[in-house]
C-alpha cells in the first residue's frame, strides 16, 4: 500500500481543517488521491481541486506539487504516486 | 505641452551649488520612456568609463516615469541610478511609497546630481524649483529621525523625504536610499554614492498636476486594469494579505528557499511564513501610491524580547536574508532587524549576505569567532546578527570589512574562501537557491546590475506557473517548469524587455507580468498611449525595453564586462542541492552554455563576447552607442 503525505497551505489548510494528512490512494495516482481528499474534507475542497466542477481538470490557479514538482509538468491527474511521496496543495502565491 | 511627462529635469551641481531646470528631450522620453530607462540613458551619457563610483565625478540620477502619480495602478515607483560602488558597473535601485508622485507634482521627471558638496546638505524641491540646504545637523541621524527633522524644519508633514542613514554616510558599499521610513531603494549601494556626495536627503513637495493626453481613454484603461488585478488575478488574495512573505511557503514546498547560506533548503515551515507574519504580527495592510494590491504590512511585536517593535514590511527577501539564510527562525527578531536596516539605510539582502558569509567562513574553517570581535558565529545566533548590523553600519571592528560586501569579505581569506561566495558581477545572491531553477539563473546572470531577480525571469519558475497560464501570459507553456531548460532563454528575453519598459513607465512590477499578474505589454501600451499621446504598441513596448537593455549592456561593456561575467558561481554547476524537495538538483554547464548562446542570439549580441552587435544597436536607434563601442575597441567584429 502506498502512503502519501498531503500538505495543505494557506486557505486550503483552513478548508481542509488540517495542515497535513496521510492518505493511501489505490490505485496510486493523483486522480485517486484527489477523490480521497475530496471525501475526507467533506467536499469543502472540491472547488479548489477541480476547474469548474470538471473532475478531469485540475483547478487552473492552484498548485499541486508532487515531491516539489507541479502535476501539470508531470502527467496531470494520471501522475503516479510513489510510497512516501509528499503532495502539496498550494494556492497561487507570488512575490519577489 | 507635454503629457505624462512633466518635461523637466533638475540639474544640480553640488560642487558649485548651481541648480538649473532643463527640458527633457522629447525624443529621449519617447525612446526610453522614463524612470529606469531615462536614468540609464543619462548615466550612459554622463558617467564615463573608469569613473570612481565614490568620487565626485560619479553622477547620481533620480527618476520617475510618465505613469507616475496617475490613476495607473501602483504608479508610485522611483529609480535611483549611478555607477555602483558595490559592483563597479551600472547601479540602480527602485522603491515605492509616495515620494515619486510628490516629485512629479513638484514638476520634475528626473534629478541629475553631479559633484560633491563641501559639507552635508539636503535638497528641497518644491513646485518647480530646487534649493540646497544645510544638513550638518542631520549628519549621523538615522533615516527615521532625518525624515521627521526635515518635515519639522520645513513645517510641512506632507513633505516626502528620500534619505540616507549612517550606512550611506559611512560609505557602506551596500547602503541604500530610504523614503518614508521603510521604502528602500536597496541594491547596488546608491546610498553610498549619496553619502560620497555629502547629500543627506532629497525632500519633495508638489501641488502641480500630471497632464494626461487622452483623459477619458486613460481613465477607462486604468479602471479596467485595476478591476482585472482585483477580481481576475488568481494570486491577488495571497499577495494582498501576505504580500511577498507568502513566497516562504512556496519556497519551502518547492525546495528553493536557501538556509544557512545555501547549505540547505529545509526549515520549519511555520517559523517565518507569511501566514505566521499575518497571524502574529500584522496590524493592517499598507499600499503604495494608487496600488490595488497593497502587499505591505504594518507590524507590531507585542511580547517577548522585541516587544515594542513596530514598522512596515518586511518583504520575502528581507525575511529570508536576515532569517533562514543566517539560520535564524525568530520572526520577531527578523522584524526588529528589518527596522534596524531601514533606520541605518542598509540593503537587507546584502546585509544578510554579509552576516551569512561570516558564519559560512567560520563553518568552512577560514575564520574563528576571534576574527569577528569575539561574536559567536554559530548559525542562528540572533544576537550576533543584530550586533553585526550595528557594526556594519558604523564600520566598527569586523563591520568595516563586512561593509565592503560578502565578496570582498571572503576575498580577504583567499581564493578558496572566495569560491564559496554566491554572487554574480559582485552583487550578492538574492534569497533563492539557484540550482533549483533551470531558467532563472540566466536572468540573474544577464541582469544589467549584477545578480538580480527584478530584471529578468524568476517568478514563473519559483511558483511553477502552470502551462496554460504560461501560454496565456507569455506564449511559453514551459516557462513555469523549473526542471527544464527548454525555451527559458526566450522567457528571459521576453521578461527583460517587458520589465525594462514597465519599470521605466513608473509602475510597480508587482502589478505586472513580471510577477505573473495580468498587466502585460498590451495593457502597458494602452496606459502609456493614453497618458502620453505617443503611440505605444505592444511591439514598441518590447522595442523600448530592448533599447534600455542594450544601452545598459553597453554601459557594462565599457567597464569591461563580457560573456565570462554572465555565469552563476561555479558551485551551482558542481555541487547538487543536499536536501529538500529538489535534492540532487544542479545546473548542467553545457545546457547553461546553450541557454546563454540562445539568449545572446535572441538579443542580437555576439555569442563570443556577449556585447551587442552594430546592427542590433542601430536598429534600436543606438548608432551612437555602436560608434563609441567601436572607438573603445569593444564592438564585435562582423
Amino acid at each position: 500500500m502506498v502512503r502519501v503525505t498531503v500538505r495543505f497551505i494557506g486557505h486550503l489548510a483552513a478548508l481542509a481543517r488540517t495542515r497535513e494528512q496521510v492518505f493511501e490512494p489505490d490505485p496510486p495516482v493523483l486522480e485517486e488521491l484527489f477523490r480521497q481528499v475530496d471525501r475526507a474534507t467533506g467536499g469543502r475542497l472540491a472547488g479548489e481541486l477541480y476547474q469548474a466542477g470538471d473532475r478531469q481538470q485540475l483547478h487552473k490557479a492552484n498548485i499541486f506539487l508532487i515531491n516539489g514538482r507541479e502535476a501539470r509538468f508531470l502527467a496531470g491527474l494520471q501522475t503516479a504516486l510513489d510510497d512516501g511521496a509528499v503532495v502539496t496543495f498550494m494556492p497561487p502565491l507570488v512575490g519577489g | 505641452m507635454t503629457y505624462g511627462w512633466t518635461g523637466n529635469v533638475l540639474k544640480v551641481n553640488l560642487t558649485s551649488g548651481a541648480l538649473a531646470n532643463e527640458p527633457l528631450d522629447a525624443k529621449t522620453a519617447e525612446q526610453f520612456i522614463g524612470s529606469r530607462g531615462i536614468n540609464s540613458y543619462l548615466a550612459y551619457r554622463y558617467i564615463k568609463p573608469g569613473t570612481d563610483p565614490l568620487g565626485p565625478e560619479n553622477v547620481l540620477i533620480f527618476g520617475v516615469g510618465p505613469l507616475t502619480g496617475t490613476l495607473a495602478p501602483a504608479s508610485g515607483r522611483w529609480t535611483v541610478t549611478a555607477k555602483s560602488p558595490m559592483t563597479g558597473i551600472l547601479g540602480d535601485a527602485n522603491a515605492g511609497g509616495h515620494w515619486a508622485p510628490e516629485l512629479k507634482y513638484a514638476g520634475f521627471d528626473h534629478i541629475v546630481i553631479e559633484g560633491r558638496a563641501q559639507r552635508p546638505v539636503y535638497l528641497f524641491i518644491s513646485d518647480g524649483r530646487g534649493e540646497i540646504r544645510d544638513a550638518s545637523h542631520l549628519w549621523g541621524k538615522d533615516t527615521w529621525e532625518t525624515t521627521e527633522l526635515i518635515r519639522e524644519e520645513l513645517g510641512d508633514p506632507e513633505v516626502k523625504v528620500a534619505c540616507i542613514g549612517p550606512a550611506g554616510e559611512n560609505l557602506v558599499k551596500f547602503a541604500c536610499v530610504i523614503s518614508e521610513r521603510t521604502r528602500a531603494a536597496g541594491r547596488t549601494g546608491m546610498g553610498a554614492v549619496m553619502g560620497s556626495k555629502n547629500l543627506k536627503a532629497i525632500a519633495v513637495r508638489g501641488t502641480g498636476p500630471v497632464q494626461i493626453a487622452r483623459p477619458q481613454e486613460f481613465g477607462e484603461a486604468a479602471l479596467k486594469i485595476h478591476r482585472t488585478l482585483r477580481y481576475d488575478w488568481p494570486a491577488y488574495e495571497g499577495m494582498s494579505t501576505q504580500g511577498t512573505a507568502g513566497l516562504v511557503a512556496a519556497g519551502l514546498a518547492i525546495g528553493w528557499l536557501p538556509v544557512r547560506y545555501f547549505r540547505s533548503t529545509v526549515f520549519p515551515p511555520d517559523a517565518v511564513s507569511g501566514e505566521t507574519l499575518v497571524k502574529k504580527y500584522k496590524v493592517q495592510s499598507v499600499g503604495c501610491f494608487g496600488c490595488p494590491v497593497h502587499c505591505s504590512h504594518y507590524y507590531a511585536v507585542r511580547e517577548g524580547a522585541y516587544r515594542g517593535t513596530t514598522g512596515e514590511g518586511p518583504e520575502y527577501e528581507t525575511i529570508v536574508a536576515v532569517g533562514p539564510k543566517c539560520g535564524i527562525g525568530e520572526l520577531d527578531a527578523i522584524l526588529y532587524m528589518t527596522n534596524l536596516v531601514n533606520r541605518y539605510g542598509l540593503d537587507s539582502i546584502d546585509t544578510g549576505n554579509a552576516i551569512a558569509i561570516l558564519m559560512d567562513l567560520k563553518e568552512r574553517g577560514f575564520i574563528s569567532d576571534r576574527d569577528a570581535d569575539g561574536l559567536d558565529l554559530t548559525w542562528g545566533r540572533t544576537e550576533t546578527a543584530i550586533a553585526l548590523i550595528h557594526k556594519i553600519a558604523r564600520r566598527e571592528g569586523i563591520g568595516d570589512l563586512l561593509a565592503e560586501g560578502s565578496l570582498k569579505t571572503a576575498q580577504k581569506y583567499g581564493p578558496a574562501a572566495e569560491a564559496g561566495v554566491w554572487h554574480i558581477k559582485g552583487l550578492g545572491n538574492i534569497s533563492v537557491e539557484m540550482r533549483a531553477l533551470k531558467g532563472a539563473n540566466l536572468g540573474y546572470a544577464t541582469s544589467t546590475r549584477g545578480l538580480d531577480h527584478l530584471r529578468g525571469m524568476c517568478v514563473p519558475e519559483e511558483v511553477q506557473l502552470p502551462p496554460e497560464a504560461g501560454e496565456a501570459l507569455y506564449g511559453i507553456p514551459e516557462i513555469g517548469d523549473p526542471d527544464t531548460y527548454a525555451r527559458k532563454a526566450e522567457g528571459v528575453v521576453w521578461l527583460e524587455k517587458f520589465t525594462a519598459s514597465a519599470g521605466a513607465s513608473g509602475i510597480c512590477l508587482f502589478n505586472t507580468a513580471w510577477i505573473c499578474a495580468p498587466l502585460g505589454p498590451r495593457e502597458l501600451a494602452e496606459l502609456l498611449t493614453a497618458a502620453t499621446g505617443v503611440d505605444y504598441s505592444e511591439d514598441r513596448i518590447f522595442k523600448a525595453g530592448a533599447r534600455i537593455y542594450n544601452l545598459e549592456r553597453a554601459f557594462l561593456a565599457r567597464e569591461g564586462i563580457t560573456r565570462a561575467d554572465d555565469y552563476p558561481p561555479a558551485i551551482v554547476f558542481e555541487q547538487p542541492i543536499p536536501d529538500g524537495a529538489r535534492k540532487g538538483a544542479v545546473i548542467d554547464r553545457a545546457k547553461y552554455d546553450e541557454e546563454l548562446d540562445d539568449y545572446y542570439r535572441r538579443m542580437g549580441w555576439d555569442t563570443a563576447t556577449g556585447i551587442p552587435r552594430r546592427e542590433t544597436l542601430e536598429a534600436l536607434d543606438l548608432g551612437y552607442v555602436a560608434e563609441e563601442l567601436a572607438v573603445l575597441g569593444k564592438l564585435p567584429e562582423v
